[in-house]
């Protein structure tokens, strides 16, 4: 609840004039030096963690006589403390914990005819307002754990998300939200329901949701604190928190733009690694490693301009280049594109050169297809990809008409590779195809010519889904 | 602008009355069937950008006479369009297109003798509020240019960040944030400052910003309109926008999540593949045996990343493990060093060769003589995250074996390899 500092906990520890205080779950100990300084040098601070990210020791020095620590479960220590001025609650984050912490607390102040602490509890909001988590499932008793999994959460939806997908997959979450005994919200709102004397809450419904809750008797007898309440909840309050909230939503925004990039520049490069050793393997050895070279960089091309579409491989005598573009969409995970090899005759021997070189690179899958010639020119719709971005043209086809039907189907801005063996047949639907669209034409190694076509051909169709893992999946939507 | 469509801006057209709307910058055009939808038959919604993520033909298509799509710059367009009711400007994030966008619109509700419609601004918060961004810097008149260049910003920093650092770095942002013709707000505040006649202004700051900006004119003629503002900015419109910014925020942080996970796994996959290969080269090589290298990788496939320490590969002749060992830390972008120790003198050189070889000179590592390793001070820091003892450790390298292992990291350090059985660790 460290963010909430200085617009909400201080000013109101400070108007309920707390002297002796209880923070359950410290994290890094952040809060332990403001709440001491800002209160003065009469406060008594408890510190409640099993599990601290910090060297209490070191708090305990700094501040002796005011700081006690207490390494255990909060339901363990809270019964033992004296009477409270005011809790501070961000440990387990279950009905069951919060609860039960919450009326340790009364129990005490009754016990000791001292009035209810003032109540802060983190985490009232999504995700563990109406959904319980536990740290250590097994520190729960049966009839109060709800069905748990270490799975994510999403917003809006009441089950968990699989494939490590979402927020804390891998914590102990409860398999639902909502209903009875979930959430720290719920604890919270049970024992106000309870409770024998009226009490405000005030939530603020920001980083993860903060609530504030204090017997009515408090608030007639300390109006500066009645006073903090109303500030919070007023229009100037809301406007103070509305822009707090935005400054946490953007510092959260570039931490994860930083993480994104970062894992993109390694991934780009360990891609790169990984075929560069590919370009080495005898698989592709029909292909030459200048070949090999442009044929990547044509492939980031098409990837960086969002060119959509698969790669169709026409001819396939020499299965390099084929091959390589598959390892290539694998190593950057572009599963939505797939490698059509089409040959004369596929099953009688013309792709066997390409399925043991897939098999070799462990590249074989159903990701690769192949098909006959005739069967394109029969049913084109059936047999083709809707969409291509990058066409390989090698020797072993020689029916124009493949080609034309392959082209038909290329995307703005996709690229075609004319082998120098390529039969006549489809060099000349290639270079007519080139005169009627005016698509560019560059030489390349080994005797290729490269197509680019225009980025608006007929096909026409705007930019749309971006390559798997590219920067779109993370546009800001300005 | 997307999320702040129900809470803020449906009720504000509706009051509004607005009939011919305009949206300059439509991104992926997620709302458009919304707004059509809630403007109503007899409305005519114009929808303006220059390079739609969308394919607009299917809502012409849907909604004849009531899309009307413009695929152009909004300044090439907006002064030959009928008045509006009500602009939403989400388009090119600068003062020169912001400024003269709203002037245009003034201008042709003028000579139409129409009031100026009612304009929703998004952007008029960080990043882009005081801050010019160009998507095509060609297309802004040098005057009106501010010095760009593709880098990142941070709030609280006027200036761009270095290189791989902060937000949107791969658009053209102002070089300095501030100051006079920069940034959506001030073409906004400079827009209202001289207008003439009085302006209500209601400014959202959450979602990069939001501007309503309404003519008291038109307020005192629609009362259902002021009755909307005063809605926003009270108590439970203020408390609306509370919830829906945490809802942003944690939806963005899940779905950043997911996407940081899906990275990680791909990674994952790709050093996989990657290590397949250098393995594959070691042992066809015959530097090394195919399964001495496999149980390399199983060991540290095993190591807890979080656990901090160097790896040590150790043993006679280790120059594959070694080389598997960077493959591996390279692979992973793992913050680790990789020390080798050759039992002789004479295994340090092929070592050396053999790293240059496979091009993982670029990792962090260290090559040392058994004995130069004995006689060094222990090295400072964590210790040992993995000691893999690579051979059977005879003699003088028993001796040091036996130390390195009581260097382990206390904190889930391991052993492995040959001599592993024989080698307790300290913890």
């Amino acid at each position: 609840m460290f963010p909430f500092w200085e617009v909400a906990v201080a000013p109101v520890l400070e108007a309920a004039e707390a002297r002796r205080l209880v923070e359950v779950g410290a994290l890094r100990g952040e809060n332990t030096r403001l709440i001491i300084d800002r209160l003065g040098p009469q406060t008594e601070l408890h510190v409640v963690d099993p599990l601290p990210d910090f060297d209490p020791a070191e708090h305990e020095r700094e501040f002796a006589g005011q700081y006690v620590f207490h390494r255990d479960l909060s339901l363990n220590v809270l019964g033992d403390l004296p009477p409270m001025d005011a809790a501070l609650i961000d440990g387990d984050h279950n009905w069951y914990t919060v609860y039960n912490e919450l009326r340790l607390l009364r129990e005490v102040a009754r016990a000791h005819d001292a009035p209810l602490p003032l109540l802060l509890l983190h985490d009232v909001g999504w995700p563990y307002g109406h959904r319980d988590l536990y740290y250590d499932p097994s520190n729960i008793p049966e009839e109060f754990r709800r069905d748990w999994r270490r799975a994510g959460m999403e917003p809006g939806k009441v089950r968990l998300v699989p494939f490590g997908a979402g927020l804390n997959p891998t914590l102990a979450n409860a398999k639902v939200e909502g209903g009875p005994r979930n959430g720290v919200r719920r604890g919270l709102d049970d024992f106000v329901a309870e409770h024998d004397r009226p009490m405000r809450v005030v939530v603020l419904p920001i980083y993860f949701g903060l609530a504030i809750a204090v017997e009515q008797e408090r608030l007639d007898r300390q109006p500066a604190l009645a006073a903090e309440l109303d500030r919070l909840e007023s229009p100037a309050g809301k406007d103070q928190l509305l822009r707090l909230a935005e400054e946490i939503r953007l510092e959260a925004l570039i931490f994860q733009h930083k993480i994104f990039y970062d894992r993109e520049t390694s991934l780009s490069r360990i891609a790169r690694r990984y075929l560069g050793q590919v370009k080495e393997r005898p698989a592709v050895a029909s292909a030459t490693r200048a070949g090999l070279d442009e044929l990547e960089a044509q492939l980031d091309a098409v990837c960086r301009e969002l060119v959509l579409g698969h790669v169709v491989a026409l001819g396939v005598t020499r299965p390099g280049p084929a091959t390589f573009a598959k390892a290539y969409l694998e190593a950057h995970e572009l599963f939505g594109r797939h490698v059509h090899a089409v040959a004369a005759d596929p099953d009688g021997g013309d792709l066997d050169d390409l399925r043991a070189g897939l098999e070799a690179l462990d590249l074989a899958d159903d990701r690769v297809h192949h098909t006959a010639a005739e069967a394109v020119v029969a049913d084109p719709a059936g047999t083709l990809p809707e969409r291509v971005a990058l066409v390989l043209v090698d020797e072993g086809l020689a029916d124009g008409a493949v080609v034309d039907l392959v082209l038909d189907r290329l995307a703005p801005s996709g690229r075609v590779a004319v082998s120098a063996g390529a039969a006549p047949e489809a060099v000349a639907a290639v270079a007519a195809w080139a005169d009627r669209v005016g698509a560019g034409r560059e030489d390349g190694a080994d005797g290729a010519t490269w197509y680019v076509a225009g980025s608006s051909n007929e096909a026409g169709d705007p930019v749309g889904a971006g390559p798997a893992g590219s920067s779109a999946d993370h546009a800001e939507g300005f | 602008m997307f999320p702040f469509w129900t809470p803020v801006i449906a009720p504000v057209l509706t009051a509004a009355g607005a009939r011919n709307v305009v949206e300059i910058g439509a991104l992926r055009g997620d709302n458009t069937r919304q707004i059509i939808e809630h403007l109503g038959p007899g409305s005519v919604l114009h929808v303006i950008d220059p390079v739609p993520g969308f394919d607009p033909t299917a809502h012409e298509r849907e909604f004849p006479g009531r899309y009307v799509f413009h695929q152009a710059l909004s300044l090439d367009v907006l002064g030959d369009l009928p008045p509006m009711d009500a602009a939403l400007v989400d388009g090119d994030h600068n003062w020169h297109t912001v400024y003269h966008e709203l002037g245009l619109l003034r201008q042709v509700a003028r000579d139409a003798g129409a009031p100026l419609p009612v304009l929703v601004l998004h952007d008029v918060g960080w990043p882009y509020g005081r801050r010019d961004l160009y998507y095509d810097p060609d297309t802004i008149p040098a005057e009106h240019r501010q010095p760009h260049r593709r880098a990142g910003m941070r709030p609280g920093r006027r200036d761009l960040l270095p290189e791989g650092e902060g937000m949107s770095q791969d658009l053209c942002n102002a070089e300095v944030e501030g100051g006079p013709r920069n940034g959506v707000r001030t073409a906004l505040d400079d827009f209202v400052a001289e207008h003439d006649r009085p302006l209500r202004t209601v400014v959202l700051p959450l979602y990069f910003g939001l501007a309503i900006v309404v003519e008291e004119e038109r307020l005192a003629r629609q009362p259902a309109l002021a009755a909307a503002l005063d809605r926003v900015e009270g108590p439970d419109g203020l408390r609306r926008l509370l919830e829906l910014g945490e809802l942003l925020r944690v939806r963005a942080m899940a779905h950043h999540h997911t996407v940081a996970r899906r990275a990680r796994d791909h990674q994952a996959r790709l050093a996989a593949r990657y290590l397949d290969g250098v393995t594959r080269e070691l042992s066809v090589g015959r530097h090394a045996s195919d399964a001495g290298l496999r149980e390399l990788r199983r060991a540290l496939d095993a190591l807890d990343p979080t656990v901090v320490g160097d790896v040590v590969v150790v043993g006679d002749g280790v120059a594959a493990e070694g080389a598997v060992a960077c493959a591996h830390v390279l692979a992973h972008d793992l913050d680790r060093t990789v020390r080798i120790v050759e039992a002789s003198p004479t295994g340090v050189e092929p070592v050396r060769n053999l790293l240059a070889e496979l091009d993982l000179a670029a990792v962090p590592v260290e090559v040392v003589a058994a004995d130069d390793a004995l006689g060094a001070p222990a090295p400072a820091g964590p210790g040992h995250a993995l000691v893999y003892v690579a051979t059977e450790p005879e003699g003088g390298l028993r001796q040091l074996v036996d130390r390195l292992v009581g260097e382990v990291a206390p904190d889930g350090g391991v052993v492995a390899g040959a001599a592993a059985a024989g080698a307790a660790p300290r913890h």
